[in-house]
């Protein structure tokens, strides 16, 4: 009798977690994957690019933390984001970017499959700058790690068939975003670039190398970013 | 009300701008050059002065206006000097305080023309700004130079005074300055295809020009020319020309106005150099040397024969250098050039040889006095340290050969005489005591180009892109202490490319 109980209560359990929505048992989850462009204000980026643009990857995760505040999200994103050209013909100057950023997103359904978003929050800038002589090899790098914020907003356009129901932001759907932003990077500066130790050299003690201050070079500029979600 | 999209203003902050040309232009590099306590150098291509400092470690960039080039240094090292000036903005010279206390303070002198060469006084007051005669030849569209204009700018007032050197000759072959007089006297030479002009730089509104014509021939062409010291306002410019053998001695006056006269010192075939005589000067003495006839002679101004001092060589010598009191090393330099050099005492006619492995390729003489260094072009490479002195018989000189892994480069003498070099295509600084003949080596990470000396730091220059130097302090002259300045050209490039 008891087993047959038990027997019962399992099925009963199973069919009840297996029949539960999922978005009640776990905080709906974000994940986006797309393309950054970021248009620079200042023309200090110039010493590694043709123009005033760093383009990038962008990837984020976000989730809603409170069932009650349906309309808030956390989001943790990365843009990496890459650059080189000449140097006055006798080498060049490379930058690589990762503008990692935690925001307090917004987001509210307009109306069919459109919803609006913003968010805000602070911002990580962590870039190395490397000038390579003509063969590629590195003169001289350095790495920064500067902090900084973000805002931006924009609108998202869902493509599942349950976005057409006139819930843009149902869960288990998928769509694009196109969002604007500013990131702000006060301090970004490539202040002290040093030589690297050189390859196999017979002293135990490389000479030390008072560093090159090259200047500013702002990593500050107003965000485009076409991306594709997910969310589940 | 209009109101602009965001869409349209991405649009059009994407347009803005495009890469600053500067980046793609090679950069157009001047100097370094050692001042008294910091190396400076321009990068022309960004206009900016560079000052670094091997004590503190500090490397600055001094924006400089448009058009910045042709670096120079007074000669005690505190001011770099910077012409100014394009098509766009009017000709001027900038003063940077290269001191401690004031450094890259600028001072901007604005020029009534356009001449660009800059050569400075010894004193450092005075700069005498020539024109450089490869802009003498116009092309199209181009307004010509006039090759005899110059300016006379004196530091101390920051004034500036266009002055018509007057000859009928192209662009000046060289500029010579006399000691700075008294009351401030500074005679300069400017030296011409045909003819002298000599102004007082603090007076500069008159130009003597001395035509240096052989009687009932042509004009001759001044290859070298030196100043004696004046006396009572009495001197002498010596010069030695092309077409002659004599030294021309133009005998000048200060007084009232510039007055000149000429007198031809006839003295042996073959004039190679001419200089004055070490230590306190007779001011109607020159010293000459001649190739031909193979002779030393020390020769009186105002042509009296009868006081002529000869000394016979043996050897073909070309070049004069002061190396004690009392004495000078006359020898030849070139990969043909004879393996003899001498010691020689022009006040008594006498004379010491030595003979070396090979030709001389370069000589540095010890501000110490008593000791020379001579690159010797040889197999194994060598250099000669040369030890002069006065002898009962008559000058003394000892060689002591120091074979070398490459042909040295660079080779100086510090104040207190010791004696600096590099060597081609070896990761090395040496320091050698030409008395003990002891040396020290300092390994560096690449080889070093030049050599540049300060009175606290060796700084090897090394080929890099974007300029390289490493500092080994002269005290303890060790790698231990040394410190790299990499890519020193791109000091805050990008704040002066892109603006603050």
């Amino acid at each position: 009798m008891s087993a047959d109980r038990n027997l019962a209560l399992a099925l009963g359990l199973a069919a009840a977690l297996l029949s539960a929505p999922r978005a009640v048992a776990l905080p709906p989850l974000d994940v986006e994957f797309g393309y950054s462009d970021q248009v620079l204000t200042a023309r200090n980026y110039d010493l590694v690019s043709e123009q005033d643009h760093l383009s990038g990857l962008t990837f984020s995760a976000a989730v809603r933390p409170l069932s009650d505040w349906p309309l808030w999200w956390l989001e943790l994103d990365d843009i990496y984001a890459g650059s080189s050209d000449g140097l006055h013909q006798q080498g060049s100057a490379a930058l690589t970017l990762h503008d990692l950023g935690l925001s307090i997103l917004y987001r509210r359904p307009l109306i069919g499959a459109l919803a609006a978003f913003g968010r805000i929050g602070p911002r990580l800038a962590v870039g190395d700058l490397a000038l390579l002589d003509g063969g590629g090899n590195t003169l001289a790098g350095q790495w920064q790690v500067q902090p900084g914020v973000g805002a931006g907003a924009g609108l998202e356009f869902g493509l599942s068939p349950s976005d057409w129901n006139g819930t843009a932001d149902h869960p288990r759907s998928f769509g694009l975003r196109l969002e604007i932003g500013y990131a702000w990077f006060p301090d970004f500066q490539f202040n002290a670039l040093t030589v690297p130790p050189p390859p196999g050299h017979p002293n135990p003690s490389p000479i030390q190398s008072y560093g090159v201050a090259l200047g500013p070079l702002a990593a500050a500029g107003l965000h485009l970013g076409l991306n594709a979600f997910l969310r589940f | 009300m209009h109101r602009i999209h965001w869409t349209t203003l991405v649009a059009l902050l994407a347009a803005c701008g495009s890469r600053g040309g500067t980046y793609a232009e090679p950069l157009d590099q001047e100097g370094p050059f050692a001042g008294a306590s910091e190396v400076a150098a321009l990068n022309a291509t960004d206009g900016a002065l560079l000052a670094a400092d091997p004590v503190l470690g500090t490397i600055r960039a001094f924006p400089m206006p448009s058009g910045a080039r042709n670096l120079a240094l007074t000669p005690d090292g505190l001011t770099a000097l910077v012409v100014t000036g394009d098509t766009l903005t009017p000709p001027g010279l900038s003063a940077v305080s290269l001191s401690p206390g004031s450094l890259g303070t600028q001072r901007a002198i604005a020029l009534p023309a356009s001449p660009d060469v800059v050569n400075v006084s010894p004193d450092g007051r005075y700069v005498l700004l020539t024109v450089d005669p490869s802009e003498t030849q116009a092309g199209p569209g181009q307004a010509l130079v006039d090759p005899n204009q110059a300016v006379v700018v004196d530091l101390s007032t920051g004034s500036a005074l266009a002055v018509a050197l007057g000859t009928d000759s192209p662009a000046p072959r060289g500029v010579v300055f006399a000691p700075p007089g008294q009351g401030g006297t500074q005679l300069v030479a400017v030296l011409f295809d045909k003819g002298i002009a000599v102004l007082d730089l603090g007076a500069p509104q008159q130009v003597l020009r001395v035509p240096v014509r052989i009687q009932g021939g042509p004009d001759v062409t001044p290859l070298k020319a030196i100043f004696s010291s004046f006396v009572g306002g009495q001197g002498y410019l010596y010069v030695m020309a092309a077409q002659t053998d004599d030294v021309i001695a133009v005998s000048l006056a200060t007084g009232s106005g510039l007055q000149a006269s000429i007198n031809f010192l006839a003295g042996a075939q073959g004039l190679t150099d001419i200089a004055l005589p070490p230590g306190p000067p007779p001011p109607a003495t020159v010293l000459a040397l001649y190739g031909q006839s193979q002779q030393a002679l020390q020769l009186d101004a105002t042509g009296r024969v009868d006081l002529t001092v000869t000394a016979a060589l043996g050897a073909p010598a070309t070049q004069l250098a002061q190396v004690a009191p009392g004495l000078l090393l006359a020898f030849s330099t070139g990969s043909s050039a004879a393996n003899q050099l001498f010691a020689w005492d022009p006040a008594q006619g006498q004379i010491a040889a030595a003979t070396l492995d090979g030709p001389v390729q370069g000589l540095a003489v010890s501000p110490a006095g008593g000791f020379a260094v001579a690159t010797v072009a040889s197999t194994p490479p060598e250099l000669a340290v040369l030890q002069t002195g006065q002898g009962p018989n008559g000058p003394t000189l000892a060689v002591s050969p120091l074979i070398v892994a490459a042909p040295p480069l660079g080779v100086q003498f510090d104040a207190s005489g010791l004696c600096y070099f590099a060597q081609e295509g070896e990761p090395f600084l040496t320091r050698l005591d030409p008395a003990t003949l002891s040396s020290q080596s300092v390994t560096l990470d690449s080889s070093p180009t030049d050599l540049l000396l300060l009175p606290a730091a060796a700084i090897a220059v090394q080929p890099s892109p974007y300029g390289q130097l490493t500092a080994v302090p002269t005290g303890a002259f060790d790698r231990t202490d040394a410190r790299i300045f990499p890519d020193y050209l791109l000091t805050q490039e990008v704040s002066l490319v892109s603006g603050p």
